[in-house]
């Protein structure tokens, strides 16, 4: 098997099996389906170009995890530009399609709010949601435990505070 | 009434997506876009080393071949532009070393990202000293030992001011706002956490 076929073979499996991650990801940081079009493809981009980097050392979740929310956090910046350029993608087909069936309020709800945090914030959160320890976190992050912590004390309470609002609107 | 979830129920409704793909990818689409933007990275990040390296080895075997017999001006510039072709791709080695150590962090990964930028942007700054200068005396020099027209002045230094403009428009528009936004995140990472 060459190489790029391998490399190509390594993509599909971690798209097919993890993009469950890459979907969180992209709708915590992009809003409206053009950027998060865009933003899935710069994603895809990184995570395609670190293959030859990746080893065993860490689980695939964390490395795309790592990958995308690091991709995430420059994209935000140039999202403005992004969007003004997005006309030269024109003619070409959409790569993300968003399935109604998949659609619920509730989800829809907890997006909201993360949207309302800020960029380290956000993938804080996602990370929490997603069930990984602070020591994990703070490898994903580079930073230390002690402020993982504190932080995702104040953003728990911060979720819970607001589903009291999410709630009295029947989520 | 006052109604709060528990953070397990949220983690609940967080979960359902797990199960349910909140999209369809168009993987064909996908791949024909990776292709396309590698492509188009790979040459932008070649785009300026191998335009140098043209046009010195041109410029060079121009003056070597055309401008005989050659006098202490004309070897001046050879040397001047052998030696920035040297210089742009010791640096390139230089620079692609350290890749294999991002990916650990994503501060690290910034760090690294921040570190490239200013690389960018010192060897932009730079340039005027190792490239427009060594190159631009010989040839001005040259040109007083004979008597070109003004227009050949106008042509040989605008050409220099020119290329020290680009530079300058490189560096504001791209380069500077790149890292402004990096450190930003940075100082986020650092700050709000």
């Amino acid at each position: 098997m060459t190489e790029k076929k391998q490399h190509s073979q390594i993509f599909n499996s971690w798209l097919q099996q993890h993009q469950a991650v890459l979907f969180k990801v992209v709708r915590a940081y992009a809003f409206t389906p053009v950027d998060q079009d865009d933003l899935f493809q710069e994603i895809s981009i990184q995570i395609w170009k670190s293959i030859p980097r990746f080893r065993s050392e860490s689980s695939v979740v964390t490395w795309l995890y790592r990958i995308s929310i690091n991709t995430a956090l420059k994209w935000v910046r140039s999202e403005k530009k992004h969007r003004d350029n997005h006309f030269s993608l024109d003619g070409e087909a959409s790569i993300l399609t968003e399935k109604p069936e998949s659609r619920d309020e509730r989800l829809d709800w907890l997006f909201a709010e993360i949207a309302k945090l800020n960029r380290i914030d956000r993938s804080l959160t996602l990370l929490l949601l997603d069930g990984f320890s602070y020591r994990e976190m703070a490898d994903v992050l580079g930073i230390s435990e002690s402020n993982i912590g504190v932080k995702i004390h104040r953003i728990k309470n911060h979720l819970i505070r607001q589903s009291e609002n999410g709630t009295s609107h029947g989520i | 009434m006052e109604l709060l979830m528990e953070f397990d129920d949220i983690k609940k409704i967080w979960d359902t997506q797990n199960n349910e793909p909140l999209y369809a990818i168009n993987e064909s689409a996908l791949h024909r876009r990776i292709e396309k933007e590698l492509v188009s990275s790979r040459r932008a990040n070649n785009v300026s080393d191998i335009t140098l390296t043209i046009i010195s080895v041109g410029v060079a075997g121009f003056i070597s071949v055309y401008d005989t017999p050659l006098n202490v001006y004309d070897y001046a510039m050879i040397a001047a532009l052998l030696f920035a072709v040297v210089y742009i791709w010791m640096n390139r080695l230089l620079r692609k070393k350290p890749e294999e150590h991002a990916d650990k962090s994503v501060r690290r990964d910034l760090d690294h990202a921040i570190a490239n930028v200013e690389y960018e942007i010192r060897r932009s700054r730079t340039m005027v000293w190792w490239y427009i200068i060594p190159l631009a005396i010989p040839a001005l020099l040259n040109m007083t030992e004979g008597s070109p027209a003004p227009w050949q002045w106008v042509m040989v230094s605008g050409g220099f001011v020119l290329s020290w403009f680009v530079i300058q428009w490189g560096l504001t528009r791209h380069l500077i706002p790149q890292k402004k936004n990096l450190e930003t995140i940075r100082i986020k990472l650092d700050e709000e956490v």
